[in-house]
């Protein structure tokens, strides 16, 4: 694959690749709130979804039915072209899905390796599950640096005693950290300043390059134009926008609040 | 391990400065403050004892009684309470649901219930396993209550509290029972009631340290391991020059196995990972793919295991129960927990230091009575103490934010 991606984000050979995710007519409601209504769009290995819109569009909702937070309420989610359906997060990470939620969902008592493995710690002597804590900590601390993403500290520091935008970087860390095939990313770059900023978009751009399928949620259309291969747009829980190849931020603006729509207004 | 360039500085500069500064942080007052408090209580008394001129304080046979003490229900309750409220759940009902278990006991054996199996040891074995089971049971009714109807679990257990009661009232019909000289009862006090002779306390405490260390070393904490095994080996050393013996008890031998390996399973299994990590942020821990409805239902289980356990030691010794047995109990083996820096908000805590504020509430009280103190005194004490030690843990915690440590 090649490094130097940023400059040639349309990339005709990654866009005829097979999708990896489908998401097809799913739709979602709490009670009487409709978050999602039908909506469809793929995820392609080795290169960037952008999924935006307003707030309380759907997009969180949406990232947590892929990743078996939800159950959607109708509609169907493909993996690598088989029908999928997690009853929960575990399944989800356990085929290969990994997500960096808008809350983060760190255990703050617990340091950065044990979050990283929290949940399937590496464990020896078979039912009595004895953590091999060391073993586990220097590959923690052994990816934190090849990704190159600065935790000061170390891999044994406590999340309970990090700033904000620290904490956003252990999480996309942890998420990086499983090579997965499919990385969901909730707003990963809302909390951190220009530098760690520029630091995580190097980091998805990496993960794109060695070949993951990325939906990335962001409010920052620079970004996103910079970053995003293609891009949903989601208004009320309606896909309401789909752009690829040239596209700037006031073409994503424009269908966010609405000025722009693939749907008639009055469908909404 | 690895030959990867790029890390090798990262783990060079950060594992060891955190470790380093991991010494520091275990011997801090947040976090050591409970053992710093109990050597400081042990201190005080053996001066005032001495300067009043009465016995050692510390000598074998007064050590010997704070031993025999802190081996209670309320030392054995309390570690599976740590583990509860870890997983960031309370149990207020563990007295009822023990005094349910051991009122079974007494009435098994008065009414010889399982007078059909025809064998006194047999029976007595039957009897104290079903006692176990079902104070089991009662963790399983707060449990499923707790998560299927999703029910705050200081609501549920409040209402167990008086429930679990009671029907240990109703199985005795209000009546004290006592079976002491029965061949159920003299079994009993063999079996597990009873002490299983004189040993070297030094030796034995060293026993234990080397014991942990094995395990941290398995774990690949060297460090850890290395100053737990040093302790241990200077305790057996010290043991061949000091003869410091005194008798000790099945319900000891109970306990402290319970401790250490309650102990092992919270901090250096996936199991007890998962637990801290439960009580720590139960979204995270949902979103991790932890089965967090079975974790928070089995540590309400293993409560109810500490319960089963703590009437069959007790009753297997005293052999008599009353209906009142163990009333407001739950308030020290809460007291222990908080005394020994638990988190009532869940995911922190530590089962050695609950065991060391169970202790400090024993020596308290011991101390006391060996100075002469009417119990009332006694009460308000420990009152005094609880509010103290949970403040000290408030202001140590602001200081280490203020000092940049958190
Ligand atoms: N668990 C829930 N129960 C009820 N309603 C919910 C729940 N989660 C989301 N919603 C509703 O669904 C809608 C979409 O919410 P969602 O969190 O997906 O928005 P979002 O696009 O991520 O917004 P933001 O940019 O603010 O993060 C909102 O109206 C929200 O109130
Ligand atoms: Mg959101």
């Amino acid at each position: 694959m090649n490094t130097s991606s940023t400059v040639d984000k349309v990339n005709d050979t990654e866009g005829s690749a097979e999708p990896i995710l489908q998401i097809r007519d799913v739709s979602k409601n709490f009670g009487a709130v409709q978050a999602l209504k039908s909506v469809s769009f793929d995820v392609t290995p080795g290169s960037i979804t952008g999924l935006i819109g307003d707030n309380g569009a759907g997009k969180s909702t949406m990232v947590k039915i892929i990743s078996g937070v939800h159950k959607p309420s109708s509609g169907s989610l493909m993996l690598e072209g088989k029908p999928t359906n997690f009853s929960n997060p575990g399944e989800a990470r356990a085929s290969n899905i990994e997500t960096v939620f808008q809350t983060l969902e760190l255990v703050e008592e617990f340091d950065v390796a044990e979050n990283f493995y929290m949940g399937r710690d590496i464990t020896f002597l078979g039912p009595l599950k004895v953590n091999r804590t060391s073993l586990m900590r220097s590959r923690a601390a052994e990816a934190v640096g090849q990704l190159g993403i600065n935790i000061p500290g170390g891999v044994t520091r406590k999340v309970r005693t990090m700033s904000g935008g620290q904490r956003q970087a252990v999480a996309i860390a942890r998420a990086a950290f499983w090579n997965s095939k499919v990385l969901l990313l909730d707003e990963p770059t809302a909390a951190l300043g220009v530098r760690e900023t520029e630091q995580v978009l190097q980091l998805v751009e990496k993960l794109r390059d060695n070949g993951a399928a990325i939906l990335l949620i962001s409010h920052n259309m620079r970004d996103v134009q910079r970053l995003c291969d293609q891009v949903v747009v989601l208004r009320q829980g309606r896909r309401t926008g789909f752009l690829e190849g040239e596209f700037t931020g006031e073409d994503c603006v424009s269908y966010i609040t609405g000025a722009r729509s693939d749907i008639a207004e009055e469908e909404l | 391990m690895s030959s990867s360039g790029g890390a090798t500085g990262f783990k060079d500069t950060g594992v060891e400065a955190s470790r380093l500064s991991n010494l520091s942080d275990v011997l801090s007052f947040r976090n050591a403050g409970v053992f710093y408090a109990l050597v400081t209580i042990l201190l005080i008394f053996t001066v005032w004892v001495q300067l009043i001129g009465k016995n050692f304080y510390l000598g074998a046979a007064n050590v010997e009684n704070i031993l025999e003490q802190a081996a209670s229900p309320v030392g054995m309750m309390a570690v599976g309470m740590t583990v509860l409220l870890i997983s960031g759940n309370f149990d207020l009902s563990v007295a009822s649901n023990g005094a349910f278990s051991a009122m079974f006991i007494a009435v098994s054996v008065e009414h010889d219930l399982f007078g059909f199996i025809g064998n006194v040891e047999v029976e007595v074995i039957v009897i104290l396993i079903i006692a176990i089971l079902l104070a089991c049971v009662g963790g399983l009714i707060n449990g499923l209550v707790h998560w299927f109807v999703g029910l705050n679990s200081f609501i549920v257990t409040l209402g167990t509290l008086s429930a679990f009661r009671g029907m240990a009232l109703l199985i005795s019909g209000r009546q004290s029972i006592t079976f002491r000289n029965t061949e159920h009862g003299e079994f009993m006090e063999r079996f597990i009631g009873g002490d299983i002779g004189e040993f070297n306390l030094f030796l034995l405490v060293g026993g234990v340290l080397i014991v942990v260390a094995a395990l941290t070393f398995l774990t690949g904490r060297q460090m850890a391991a290395g100053v737990c095994a040093a302790s241990g080996l200077a305790l057996i050393v010290l043991s061949f020059l000091v003869d410091y013996s005194t008798e000790i008890s099945h319900k000891l031998v109970v306990l402290v196995t319970l401790v250490v390996a309650t102990w092992a399973v919270m901090t250096y299994t996936s199991y007890g990972r998962r637990v801290y990590a439960v009580g720590g942020n139960l979204e995270a821990a949902k979103a991790a793919g932890i089965n967090v409805g079975l974790y928070r239902v089995m540590c309400f289980v293993f409560l109810g295991f500490c319960c089963g356990l703590a009437a069959v030691t007790m009753i297997s010794k005293l052999q008599s129960v009353e209906p009142n047995l163990w009333l407001t109990q739950e308030l020290f083996v809460i007291a222990s927990a908080i005394i020994g820096g638990v988190s009532l908000l869940g995911g922190a805590g530590s089962v050695l230091k609950t065991m060391a504020g169970a202790i400090l509430l024993t020596v308290l009280t011991n101390g006391f009575s060996f100075l002469a103190f009417p119990s009332e005194v006694q009460l308000i004490a420990v009152g005094l103490l609880v509010i103290l030690s949970a403040s000290a843990y408030v202001v140590a915690g602001r200081r280490a934010i203020a000092k940049g440590k958190i």
